[in-house]
């Protein structure tokens, strides 16, 4: 019996496997979809026109104009109807979930958890807040006693509540009848490979056999879209198709995106007693801190190193089996430098010769979902042998010089592969994810 | 227009709050990075207390270029090329400064470049040029 | 069910708790919050920070005479925290200062910080004036809207706000290279995060771990959403006497503020530098509710099941158990979920020991399974229980079990730690007294 069938590693922790896929994002709204307009390298931003727009900064985004959450599920006119974003997490679980082959009923439901890095929803209502403004200039000034005396009428306490990043994951433990752990991080831009990294571990030691994991957020509003882009993190060139361009000399901000990625983990010895379909093998995952600036990089990209190090050694890995790496690539002028350098650092020669591409290139940056709607992306790599292009990249950026695997979609072996999320406050996190089983030899 | 102390008062007063220092280290020579700490997240702060505070608009990469820093054309391997050194002189040209010299690494010459009396110079060409009151 | 649920204890280390900090309505330090808890007092009175005349609670569990700028060096920092970011950074230092920890001996790479906070709760005077601005026939008008905020709105406010900014400041604060992780699940949120710590440094991703939770609510939106949940307890007479939990009296929460931090450390760790151990963090159980997205089930499974998991990763058995933290926080529906589930945990009489400090302190949501499981830690060190206040005469469910309300000795066992969030998601810990 060959090593790889074991389920368990050699230092006695089991192995997990990635069994089921689903995704809701601007390039497509199931697995195969979202990889073909990938592959096909076409930009998936739009201009947004959920609300009045044209005074704004920004005007374009990844988002999902075409988003439909089925009444099925929670009627209308139900008050726990759920946000957009929880919608958007329910309906990839779902898609996971079937995709998997799972029965859940069958599963002990304290065997089985969830872990989201979900953002959160609109907490701040602008049109209620701005109704509680009116009210109380109306009656004179907007004194703190007049704002509490209007919104005891005003605000929307459910609406608030449901809106708690928290709460994404108690809708998926109702709707699939779990009752193991129920976790949601939220570390900002690196909660969605957070999160996987973390139901990652619950299996490998033991205290679940199945998670359903990923990250889930919608950020396309009037006040977050102001919040980022003083915070001088957007591009403002407004231009859908060329404006994410990350790597390229000519990048100048990210762009928003919205949409989930979930992922259904499983023990492997579980998981090949069902018969289920695997994917691929998560076979690493680290997590660090930079300790350096809030919003500033480490100009030595030492947590992004360290980072990459830890997932690698974790996934017993060496840098020279890496075939692929679906880069954070944000397409800011600091992030792409400092993940260069850092994907420099790692894999020293060899980094000219790693194919790299960034998916937000593609879909923008989906904030706490990226990390989870990437890691995606690198499992379809995996499995089709191919991987798909960093578009819009025009201009060698000397920060820059690897191989971004340029417009052009790529075919070649990937048979490991390690994808990146970094964020805001310095939290770096990177998975490494292999093919299940062996290729046959050449 | 305002008095040269006018401004220095209300520019002292935006980086005390932004930057968390005593007004008695806001002095004319100091350098923001340098001297007073500033990181590049400050530096949005700074711009937006000192709209507030003279009601004028400054826009993204007026009064700090560091778009035009970041640009490979301008800045080589973290040095500034001659080109680059050129247009960032031009860049400051209310201010009165020894010409840059190409070849320094980019982020020395931002580190002590911004200093509080380039901040006052920059205010009071904006004041001149809007001819309001400040 | 101990070995089949956790074969991966490869490395069998085992974790201490070195190091704490708070930051609460009975203090602003260690002493002063176990003299206000143990002395029977209460930290809820009349709302002090703002003017809340048009509300109909107006008590809380306030921290007061919180000067941020004499907790942190980098005072430019300050700006960019909102006030609970602000408690946690406190706290942090405070804890971190607990420990002993000096530079010189541990390694930045080994140092993580594993948080609990709440959501964004950004605060209606972010954006007065530009919604003030932005009227237009009574109406918020976008296109004004767009223009002005770039102007009218302090342009890092969101940094304010983000999750996880407690646990970034913290790490550049104190050098914290290792695991990073900011965990959002409402009133679970830091004791999920003292969990997942302690099993980084039991599965050897960290040698110590700054951990707990912050929350900061007591703010005009924060009271109006929690009043219009209708979850709140209307103000009685005397504000000290308003959170009764597990009180047949009991009518609602009422809203505190605070943060607290443990320092985990791999008990090796902390003898080779000759820490102070407080107590020995041994066991952490997770659980989810399937019942309604606000009300958990009425039975309380999920609270039975985290803390079957926990005890179970402690190796401790029931009988086991000297002491109760209780989640308690005086919501009846609560309340009795929780009461029936430790019923069937614990169904002899006479039952465990047990306290419920939300009574002093009000319910602190983010925050509070880190504060309980802070005065967990205290209780074990100083061989003392705190008492359960305004429990006059208890639901029916824990008739048995005994409360009191002064503070009495505890035995050299082990204390149980219950998390309870609305909806149901559960977190327990486990703590015991650290035995050379």
């Amino acid at each position: 019996m060959s090593g790889f069938q074991s389920t368990q590693r050699i230092d006695g922790r089991r192995r997990v496997v990635i069994t089921g896929l689903g995704v809701v994002s601007p390039a497509g709204q199931e697995a195969d979809a979202f990889w073909e307009t990938l592959m096909r390298g076409r930009s998936a931003i739009r201009p947004i026109t959920y609300f009045p727009a044209d005074t704004f900064p920004v005007r374009i985004a990844g988002w999902i104009p075409d988003f439909d959450f089925p009444e099925s599920i929670y009627p209308l006119d139900n008050r726990y109807f759920p946000d957009r974003r929880t919608q958007m997490a329910i309906v990839a679980a779902d898609q996971a979930v079937r995709d998997a082959g799972l029965d859940l009923e069958s599963e002990r439901p304290d065997r089985v958890g969830i872990y989201l890095g979900s953002g959160e929803g609109s907490c701040i209502d602008l049109e209620a807040l701005t109704e509680i403004v009116h009210r109380s200039l109306a009656d004179g000034e907007l004194s703190e006693t007049n704002f509490l005396k209007h919104s005891l009428d005003i605000v929307a306490a459910h609406q608030a509540f449901k809106s708690e990043a928290g709460s994404s994951t108690m809708y998926l433990a109702r709707r699939y009848r779990t009752q193991g752990p129920n976790l949601n991080c939220l570390t900002a831009c690196a909660a969605g490979s957070q999160a996987i990294g973390e139901a990652f571990r619950r299996i490998q030691h033991g205290v679940t056999d199945i998670m359903i994991s990923g990250g889930t957020h919608s950020m396309i509003r009037p006040l977050d879209i102001i919040g980022f882009s003083l915070l001088t993190a957007l591009s403002t060139r407004n231009d859908p198709e060329k404006t994410s361009r990350p790597f390229d000399a000519g990048r100048d901000g990210f762009v928003l995106g919205e949409g989930a990625g979930i992922l259904i983990l499983e023990e492997l010895g579980h998981a090949l007693r069902r018969g289920a379909p695997i994917h691929a093998e998560l076979l690493g995952y680290g997590s660090t801190a930079d300790s350096y600036r809030i919003t500033d990089t480490h100009p030595e990209a030492r947590g992004a190193i360290e980072a990459m190090r830890l997932a690698l050694q974790d996934g017993n890995t060496g840098p020279d089996e890496i075939d692929y790496v679906n880069a954070h690539g944000t397409s800011t002028i600091e992030n792409d430098a400092m993940e260069t350098l850092a994907i420099k650092q790692v894999f020293g020669n060899r980094a000219h010769r790693i194919p790299v591409s960034s998916t937000k290139s593609i879909i923008g940056h989906l904030i706490a979902a990226a990390g989870a709607v990437e890691l995606i992306a690198t499992v379809l790599s995996i499995r089709h042998n191919q991987a798909h292009p960093t578009i819009n990249y025009e201009t060698p950026d000397p920060f820059c010089d690897l191989d971004y695997i340029p417009n052009q979609a790529r075919a070649f072996p990937i048979d490991k592969a390690q994808s990146n999320s970094f964020g805001f406050g310095g939290q770096n996190v990177s998975l490494v994810v292999g093919r299940y089983g062996e290729r046959p030899s050449a | 227009m305002p008095s040269r102390q006018e401004v220095f008062d209300k520019v002292q007063n935006c980086l005390v709050q932004a930057l968390g220092v005593k007004p008695l280290d806001v002095v004319p020579e100091a350098a923001l990075v340098d001297d007073l700490g500033a990181e590049s997240i400050d530096f949005v702060d700074i711009i937006y207390r000192l709209e507030k505070s003279f009601d004028i608009k400054i826009p993204r990469g007026e009064l700090f270029p560091q778009d035009l820093l970041r640009n490979p054309a301008y800045v080589n391997a973290g040095r500034l090329t001659a080109v680059g050194a050129e247009e960032l002189g031009k860049r400051l040209d209310f201010t009165a400064i020894t010409p840059i010299e190409p070849g320094q690494e980019v982020e020395k010459v931002l580190g002590k470049l911004f200093t509080v009396g380039l901040i006052i110079d920059f205010v009071l060409s904006k004041c001149s040029q809007a001819a309001t009151n400040c | 069910m101990t070995a089949a649920n956790f074969p991966f204890q490869a490395q069998q280390r085992r974790v201490v708790v070195t190091g704490l900090g708070i930051i609460s309505s009975l203090g602003l330090t260690l002493d002063e919050f176990w003299q206000g808890l143990t002395g029977g007092q209460s930290g809820v009175s009349r709302l002090s920070n703002f003017c809340a005349d048009p509300l109909p609670v107006q008590i809380a569990g306030e921290v007061r005479n919180f000067a941020p700028e004499r907790f942190m060096q980098n005072r430019k920092s300050i700006k960019i925290m909102g006030r609970h970011i602000q408690l946690a950074v406190a706290a942090a230092r405070n804890a971190f200062q607990h420990s002993g920890l000096s530079p010189e001996n541990f390694q930045p790479e080994k140092l993580g910080v594993s948080f609990g906070t709440g959501t964004l709760n950004a605060e209606y005077q972010d954006f007065k004036d530009v919604l003030s601005a932005s009227l237009n026939q009574g109406k918020l008008d976008y296109h004004i809207f767009g223009r002005e905020s770039q102007q009218q709105v302090f342009p890092l406010w969101l940094l304010k706000y983000i999750p996880n900014m407690a646990a970034s400041h913290v790490s550049i604060m104190l050098n914290a290279r290792g695991p990073s992780n900011t965990i959002t699940t409402l009133c679970t949120s830091s004791a999920h995060a003292i969990g997942e710590g302690f099993w980084m440094i039991r599965n050897g991703q960290a040698d110590l771990m700054i951990t707990g939770g912050t929350d900061a609510q007591v703010t005009p939106l924060g009271m109006v959403k929690f009043y219009r949940l209708g979850l709140l307890a209307e103000d009685g007479a005397e504000p000290s006497q308003a959170s009764r939990p597990f009180d047949q009296g009991h009518r609602g929460m009422v809203m505190g503020e605070g943060a607290a931090v443990l320092v985990l450390e791999e008990r090796e760790h902390a003898l080779r530098r000759k820490a102070a151990v407080y107590a020995e963090i041994s066991g952490y159980g997770a659980a989810a509710d399937t019942w309604d997205p606000m009300e958990p089930n009425p039975d309380g499974p999920s609270l039975e099941i985290a803390a079957r998991h926990a005890l179970s990763d402690a190796a401790c058995r029931e009988k086991e158990v000297d002491s109760l933290f209780l989640a308690g926080n005086g919501i009846p529906f609560m309340d009795c979920a929780e009461a029936r589930a430790m019923r069937r945990l614990f169904p002899g009489a006479p039952g465990p020991r047990a306290a419920a400090i939300k009574s002093s302190l009000g319910h602190t949501h983010s925050a509070s399974g880190a504060l309980a499981s802070l005065a967990a830690v205290l209780s074990l060190q100083r061989r003392t229980l705190p008492p359960t206040i305004n429990l006059q005469s208890p639901i029916r469910e824990l008739e048995a079990f005994r409360f009191s309300s002064t503070a009495r000795s505890l035995e050299a066992g082990s204390v149980l730690v219950n998390n309870f969030s609305f909806g149901g998601n559960s977190a327990c810990l486990v703590f015991r007294a650290h035995n050379e």
